[in-house]
């Protein structure tokens, strides 16, 4: 293998990592407050890049973002009010289902409002500008932003769901809503805040990638393949997001610079079931005991 | 709160012998009551239905919630489509022969569920799910560059099945079939042990159910059905591509099972009719009368309101629609005794 391509590789990995770290964080950040696995998160995300290219045109770089974040934040906390909140208590499957039906509806009404047609976001400045680094490689402004947000999204929330009093009150209301509302918690209140928060770091994946190539329906496969990232770090470990997202990008950029895109997304699943097999619950994952 | 037993939960406890009989009444009604769209409409029902019947096998008796049900009806599909382009071999045998590869293919399926529960083991088939459409696409390329396979109408003895209600007779007659085997199999000491696993694994480990055994076959024969009905699916489409294997069909197929009621024999039909039936009608409905300017946006409206529909069922009760009627039946039941104290139910 010659250097430019196995730096190539890297740069792409750390691309890679950084998306899908981040809508990792999103099934995670929801799954850890509700025990919801919520599979439409892509689609939100989708949902909010499609809400920031019509803000962007009609109002500026910096309404879009304060719009989009202000949208983000509700529309994850109005899902969980209006649907998920009914489904407390019912089976973990049944709430999948309903999160994955939740995802074909979302999809279909992003087309019904925004059209499939693919859509470009013209931040102003030198968003093209290019960074040479040895080897040959070059990256955009962009593509530097992108890794530089999501590594640092990840080490901020990685901080507040372990040490801060937040994440103390979201593990206790995962735990036991019972309790923690017993306890004076306002878990509603916690629940709603998980689900923006997990909805607003799907919208910054969604929106960064949006900047860097497009906006369009097909840019769910990337919160598809981030399932593997979120498993593969253990579902409930906010900390693993960013190891395991690390090694499903580099099998996948692998994959990819020698077999071709399509051959990528197959072998990040690829690698999630031969992971799984060996280790059920993921690198990072909390061990479930279970008393018969 | 459990899905509880078979026996006690579902419909089924009515032993009585008129839910069946409205059934048939109602199948044999149909072709009377729609046109040629319509009918078609009840095949597409019919078709999902059988798929998700086998999918019930393991989701429903077993409780594993598998993904894997479309890219196994892909499988079908284009075996079907191959040995017809090369060999010209008809419907009859190409079921037999698909539903054979599906029982192989059940048998690696059955691989991560020997280890892998609940979420995890959904995601693992996922995953399977997007390596065989892989591997169906790097197939299609490889022997039709690309096109899609193409069949012709599939003839059975002397009767060519060209029209929507021959279709329609066709496919009552196999959901009879797989019904029965179903409910067969329920009964059977594999839908014992599959029941055992659902509601404990463990436990039923420890009472000395044969765990791997039970998956093993329970897979191998959910998804031979799978992959025979894909075969059926290919004749009746009369092309057979990797496109069409979405991974929303194979949601639609979980969903399918979860609406109609976990492990209920009449389950799949219901779900099919609740979720892909009625979005389906209520499009046709809106192309008649908005016009055929709507165009892919029909495709688009169906799955919003599946999506709706899905999580409207999921929101009135965990048990699908049969487990609303349940409850709808014992509020009347309580309300018909406050009428006339004295009379005993």
């Amino acid at each position: 293998m010659t250097t430019p391509l196995l730096v190539q590789i890297l740069v792409q990995t750390l691309i890679y990592a950084s998306i899908y770290s981040l809508f990792g964080l999103g099934y995670v950040l929801i799954y850890r407050a509700s025990r919801v696995f919520n599979f439409a998160i892509a689609e939100m995300g989708l949902f909010c890049a499609l809400l920031f290219t019509t803000c962007f045109v009609a109002f500026g770089l910096v309404w879009a973002i304060v719009l989009t974040v202000i949208g983000s934040l509700a529309l994850g906390a109005a899902l969980y009010l209006g649907i998920f909140s009914r489904l407390v208590g019912q089976e973990e499957w049944s709430q999948m289902i309903v999160s994955f039906a939740l995802s074909i509806a979302l999809l279909a009404v992003c087309g019904l409002i925004w059209g499939t047609e693919i859509r470009n976001i013209d931040v102003p400045g030198e968003k093209d500008k290019l960074f040479h680094i040895p080897g040959h490689v070059t990256l955009t402004v962009t593509d530097v932003v992108l890794i530089v947000s999501g590594f640092a999204i990840w080490g901020v929330l990685a901080w507040a769901t372990t040490l801060s009093r937040l994440g103390v009150y979201m593990r206790a209301t995962a735990e036991n809503p019972l309790l923690a509302a017993q306890q004076g918690l306002p878990v509603t209140l916690i629940i709603c805040t998980a689900w923006g928060v997990g909805s607003l770091v799907s919208a910054v994946a969604s929106v960064s990638y949006g900047i860097r190539l497009q906006v369009d329906p097909t840019m769910i496969l990337l919160g598809l393949v981030a399932v593997p990232a979120a498993l593969l770090g253990g579902l409930d470990s906010v900390f693993g997001k960013l190891p395991g997202a690390i090694i499903l990008g580099a099998a996948q950029a692998t994959a990819a610079a020698f077999f071709g895109a399509a051959a990528g997304d197959v072998v990040a699943f690829a690698t999630l079931l031969v992971v799984l097999l060996v280790l059920p619950h993921g690198l990072f994952g909390s061990k479930l005991i279970r008393r018969v | 709160m459990t899905w509880g037993g078979a026996d006690s939960s579902t419909l089924q406890s009515v032993r009585t012998w008129w839910p069946h009989a409205a059934v048939v009444v109602a199948m044999l009604a149909i072709p009377f009551l729609f046109d040629s769209p319509g009918m078609r409409t009840f095949n597409l029902v019919l078709l999902m239905g059988l798929a998700a019947q086998g999918l019930n096998i393991i989701m429903g008796l077993g409780g594993m919630v598998s993904v894997a049900t479309a890219s196994l009806l892909g499988v079908g599909g284009f075996l079907s489509g191959h040995l017809y382009e090369t060999m010209g071999i008809g419907m009859a045998t190409s079921v037999l022969l698909s539903a054979a590869l599906g029982m192989m293919i059940g048998v690696i399926l059955a691989l991560p569920g020997l280890r892998l529960r609940h979420l995890y083991f959904a995601t693992a088939t996922m995953a399977m799910h997007f390596i065989i459409v892989f591997f169906l696409q790097l197939i299609q390329n490889g022997l039709r560059k690309g096109s899609p396979f193409i069949l012709s109408t599939a003839e059975v003895g002397p009767i060519a099945f060209d029209k929507p209600v021959q279709w329609y007779a066709l496919l009552c007659i196999i959901s009879v079939i797989v019904m029965v085997a179903t409910q067969w199999i329920k009964t059977a000491p594999l839908g014992r042990a599959l029941n055992a696993i659902r509601d404990d694994q463990d436990a039923a480990e420890i009472a000395g159910v044969n765990t791997v055994r039970a998956k093993f076959i329970a897979f191998s024969i959910s998804s031979g059905i799978i992959a025979g009905i894909g075969s059926i699916r290919a004749f009746y489409q009369l092309t057979s591509s990797w496109e069409e294997i979405t991974l929303e069909l194979a949601i639609q197929f979980v969903a399918i099972v979860i609406v109609g009621g976990m492990g209920f024999s009449y389950g799949p039909i219901l779900g099919a009719m609740l979720v892909v039936g009625i979005p389906d009608f209520i499009a046709r409905g809106l192309e008649g009368s908005v016009g055929p300017k709507l165009g892919s946006q029909i495709f688009l409206i169906k799955n919003t309101l599946f999506g709706a529909l899905v999580i409207y069922f999921m929101t009135i009760g965990p048990d699908g629609v049969p487990g609303a009627l349940r409850a709808a039946r014992k509020a009347l039941a309580r309300h018909w005794r406050r009428l006339r104290p004295g009379a005993s139910t």
